[in-house]
């Protein structure tokens, strides 16, 4: 809901075209900055839910309570073990959502590239 | 496009400043603009946005269709091939036209979605309603007209076409209420009030009728109520200000709303319970979706998240572990705790203290411990309860098993695995019932030496009376910091009771009025002495929901009433409470004529407990007393007795309904343990009244009993309550307490002989005969000392009568008819007339005279089924048989 503000029926026409140039400005702007900020906080929040960076801050701390030194050492093992794991699968997730924002970012672009390719192609012919 | 402010009444703001909130230093004013172009320019853009996405939307689908069409016709098997997409063709470039339509209806979708701002959280402290001179003045500042939801902005354009339709100069409290009234929200806390708009709306109308009229402006008074309707938002963590929030704006502006919503039933405290409890449940679908987000982050296993905990096999078997039932949904949101919750957190964060939260059953406390699980799945609590389980032990589980040997070393165990785990946190409920448990030593004690050595602490409860008269003295009382849960005010708990109704709803598929909430609350704190509130509220309510959801449905939506609610309370507590109905106002309006039936003549007797018992039932009186406190004074066989029969059974149902105490029986001392019982033991007198709270109370002869127990119904006169021997509080508010009396009884038949007026009578044994009998504030505690006057020669012939009646329906009930003269009944009731003892002679005369004689002619065989029995003056008894059949 726009806060703004009083007009008449000439103001529309401007409203109409300028509303198609504000789409590619908000798509690169306001609309990458939202996108971005989504993929980033998904990433986070997965991170967060397996769990990687306590493992890691974790790794000279014995697990189960067990603070023999045999148990120590699988613990460290177990941990980098883990992390490592952990670590590659975050990687790869990371990697996935990074291609899908790359895909919605050029997205518009594509579609336009491609438009006016077989645009100018077809009208060629 | 550019905002014009000059539309913003400039000269109106510079006067009286702008009016706005401050949230975290930003100032939040008022910048939309109401007249009739930016109405009607608002809803076109916004119109329009909306067409747009559609356009792109059916662009897209257009492209779509025209794209598979092309290649399911033409290019079937092109499509798989890598050329195909780059081959030049108009199929590719409907598809692609698709794609960018797509791209653009996303963009109008996000666009219109991000013109709504979302009201920020506070993060210091609170919103603060302030005005400044300027908009220069704020070195921060934002319109909250983006703030608005749509429902708002509709809500104030329509209160504005209100007004300009009337020519009103000004947007009043009046139009927005009015304009509010199409809010869904608005309309569900009408419904929930049991209102119907037209009521509301009609005396609107005509009070706005004659309201000033000009060029209609969005003034200050309209721009006040949008400030407020922010501000509540604000304060309240709503994302944006919803129609409920202007509807409670402009009804807190506007007395004359106060005034119309009053007379139609919702009081001040009826809305803004019924405002809140729509808030709340607001409130609670928003953190319910927090909740779940971060539940998901939860581990719900015995482990840590970094798997430094050690499992725990023993304890897993004797606690719940409430963090995991926080996580699956389990446990209810705790709601209006935040003090108590902030001081458990403050104990704890302090020094790893142990708690003990001390309220009486029902009160809360589970419910704050539940509470702080949900912080904890949420981690919104102090770094010592991060990533930890919160597990509640129970205690019975330990003591119990193997038959109670072994509890200390169960015990010992649990707190062993507690320290070797390092996440669990352990909560022990009705901890005072730890002390003196177990074989050679307390596990109290046990507890208080584990606390010592520092490695956990606990977060315990306890009964006000367990935590003084046990836990307060034993080893563990002084390892426990105390803080109490009191019981909620009205307000809280009819919030709290309103956090849970949607649950109680959904379950049993009914809806509840407001009337039928603040009634379980009002009934419950009133008449359910078990349990405090809002426990005893909750119950009431789900009870009340149970009943209605299996009534048969006429229709889809089943109201729970205050009636509901009444009936429920009163099968519990066996106190009347529902509304009065017809046959029992004209029963109650008969009383004295229906007491009269049985007790003869003592008017002023029968007048005052009726009067009593009127103000009862129509909740006229004092709820902290018994309904009414009486002694009746007297000779012997005048009627004080028989009055309370009377009125026992004429209005509780049955002569037996009253609760009777000879208190001849009762003149010694032991005897106040008899009535209200003691270590452990429930009294007679109390039990009586716990068992039947609505009853009459008659204390017979009441001058012989002991002054200790006189002292005992001091209090009860006063406080209307006395504590038993189990320590419960017993309720005597609903009793009518009838003490009888033969004290001053020689004074009074000296001086009736005399002829002394009966008023002057009472008098002389109030100030001088009664007080060598009863102290001065005994006899100040009774509502009305009533002096039962000595019966006459006619009072006693009309007596007679009565048990001549009585006579010949026992015969009635054998078979037998009886018939008695005039003359015959005039000559028993002056043999039985004695002024010294009233009609106390006349039953012994009636028994000797005539009852002796009919039961030696039925046992003669005289008399047959369908006889008829003639008592003679004389003495002397005639049998007419029946005609043969």
């Amino acid at each position: 809901m726009q806060g703004a503000q009083g007009g008449n029926g000439a103001g529309l026409l401007w409203e109409l075209g300028g509303d198609i140039l504000r789409f590619p400005a908000w798509w690169y702007g306001k609309g990458l900055l939202r996108a971005a900020t989504y993929a980033m906080e998904f990433v986070q929040g997965y991170v967060r839910s397996i769990g990687v960076m306590t493992w890691a801050r974790n790794m000279f701390v014995p697990m189960f309570g067990r603070y023999d030194w045999q148990s120590r050492i699988i613990s460290v093992f177990m941990r980098l073990v883990n992390v490592v794991g952990r670590g590659f699968v975050t990687i790869i997730v990371a990697a996935i959502v990074l291609g899908i924002f790359a895909f919605y970012v050029a997205l518009p672009g594509i579609a336009v590239a491609f438009i006016l390719f077989h645009a100018t192609s077809i009208l060629s012919l | 496009m550019s905002l014009d402010l000059s539309l913003i009444q400039e000269s109106e703001a510079q006067t009286s400043g702008i009016p706005g909130v401050l949230i975290d230093g930003t100032f939040w004013y008022w910048d939309g603009v109401m007249n009739a172009d930016a109405i009607a320019y608002r809803k076109r853009m916004h119109g329009i946005a909306k067409m747009f996405r559609w356009i792109g939307v059916g662009a897209a689908l257009v492209s779509f269709i025209v794209f598979v069409i092309g290649v399911v016709t033409i290019h079937a098997t092109d499509v798989l091939d890598s050329d195909f997409w780059l081959t030049p063709h108009g199929d590719l470039f409907a598809f692609w036209l698709g794609v960018l339509s797509l791209c653009y209806a996303w963009y109008k979708t996000r666009v219109i979605a991000d013109a709504t701002v979302t009201i920020p959280k506070t993060r210091n402290g609170v919103p603060e309603k302030t005005s400044i001179p300027s908009l220069g003045a704020a070195s921060r500042k934002q319109g909250m007209f983006c703030a608005m939801a749509s429902d708002s902005v509709a809500l104030f354009e329509e209160a504005y076409a209100l007004a300009k339709k009337s020519n009103h100069a000004d947007v009043m409290a009046m139009h927005i209420f009015a304009a509010s009234t199409a809010d869904r929200d608005v309309r569900v806390l009408f419904a929930r009030l049991g209102i119907s708009l037209s009521s509301v709306i009609d005396p609107l109308r005509r009070k706005m009728a004659p309201l000033p009229t000009g060029e209609t402006s969005f003034g200050n008074t309209a721009i006040g109520i949008v400030r407020d309707a922010f501000f509540s938002a604000a304060t309240f963590g709503s994302e944006h200000v919803s129609g409920l929030e202007c509807f409670a704006a402009a009804y807190d502006a506007d007395p004359f709303l106060q005034e119309v919503m009053f007379a139609v039933g919702a009081d001040r405290d009826a809305t803004m319970n019924t405002i809140a409890w729509l808030r709340i449940q607001d409130a609670l679908r928003r953190r319910y979706q927090d909740f779940r987000k971060a539940a998901g982050f939860k581990p719900t296993g015995n482990m840590d998240r970094a798997y430094t905990a050690v499992a725990t096999p023993f304890l897993d078997n004797v606690t719940d572990d409430l963090t995991k039932n926080a996580v699956y949904g389990r446990s209810e949101f705790c709601v209006d705790r935040d003090m108590e919750m902030k001081a458990l957190l403050r104990s704890i964060e302090g020094g790893s203290q142990s708690v003990v939260l001390v309220g009486s059953p029902g009160v809360g406390k589970g419910a704050v411990i539940e509470g702080l699980a949900q912080l904890m799945v949420e981690e919104r609590v102090p770094n010592i309860l991060k990533d930890k389980r919160l597990l509640r032990m129970n205690v019975s589980h330990i003591v119990s098993a193997e038959g109670g040997n072994g509890a200390e070393e169960r015990f010992l165990y649990a707190l062993f695995e507690v320290a070797a785990s390092g996440n669990i946190i352990l909560v022990i409920e009705n901890i005072h019932e730890l002390v003196g448990v177990g074989g050679s030593i307390d596990l109290s004690s046990i507890l208080a030496g584990e606390l010592e050595k520092g490695y956990t602490f606990v977060i315990a409860t306890a009964t006000p009376g367990g935590y003084t008269e046990k836990l307060e003295r034993s080893s563990l009382g002084p390892k426990l910091q105390r803080i109490a849960i009191d019981e909620p005010d009205r307000n809280l708990a009819i919030r709290i009771l309103e956090s849970h109704i949607g649950g109680i709803e959904n379950t049993n598929n009914v809806v509840f009025t407001y009337h039928a909430v603040a009634a379980c609350v009002d009934l419950a704190a009133r008449y359910l002495h078990d349990i405090v509130l809002p426990t005893s509220a909750l119950s009431v309510a789900r009870e009340a929901a149970l009943d209605v959801g299996k009534k048969p449905r006429t229709q889809g939506l089943v109201w729970v009433t205050r009636e509901d609610i009444a009936a429920r309370v009163s099968e519990q507590s066996k106190v009347p409470v529902t509304s009065i109905s017809q046959d029992e106002s004209q029963k109650l309006l008969q009383l004295e004529s229906r007491l009269h039936e049985r007790v003869i003549g003592q008017e002023a007797a029968i007048s005052s407990v009726s009067s009593a018992l009127r103000r009862a039932r129509t909740e006229l009186r004092s709820g902290s007393r018994p309904i009414a406190n009486f002694l009746f004074l007297g000779p012997t066989g005048v009627g004080k007795t028989e009055l309370a029969k009377t009125t026992s059974e004429v209005y509780f149902g049955s002569e037996n309904a009253m609760v009777r105490f000879d208190m001849s029986e009762y003149q010694d001392q032991a005897s106040v343990a008899r009535l209200i019982g003691s270590n452990g033991q429930a009294g007679l007198l109390t039990e009586a009244i716990r068992k039947t709270p609505f009853t009459l109370l008659l204390l017979d002869e009441l001058e012989k009993a002991h002054p200790d127990i006189l002292n005992l119904f001091l209090q009860v006169m006063d406080d209307g309550r006395l504590t038993d021997g189990l320590g419960r509080m017993i309720d005597f508010t609903n009793v009518i307490l009838i003490a009888t009396s033969n004290a001053g009884t020689q004074y009074i038949q000296d001086e009736v002989q005399k002829g002394t007026n009966l008023a002057a009578v009472k008098s002389e044994l109030m100030e001088n005969q009664l007080r060598q009998v009863y102290r001065p504030e005994f006899l100040n505690r009774f509502d009305d000392v009533i002096v039962f006057s000595p019966l006459t020669q006619d009072d006693v012939a009309a007596i007679t009568y009565l048990m001549v009646a009585k006579i010949e329906e026992r015969l009635k009930a054998k078979g037998l008819n009886f018939q008695i003269d005039d003359d015959a009944v005039h000559e028993l009731s002056v043999q039985g007339y004695d002024p010294k003892f009233g009609a106390r002679p006349l039953r012994r005369v009636l028994q000797d005279k005539v009852e002796n004689l009919i039961a030696e002619r039925i046992l003669q065989g005289d008399v047959g089924r369908r006889d008829t029995v003639i008592y003679h003056k004389g003495g002397t008894i005639s049998v007419e048989k029946a005609a043969a059949l």
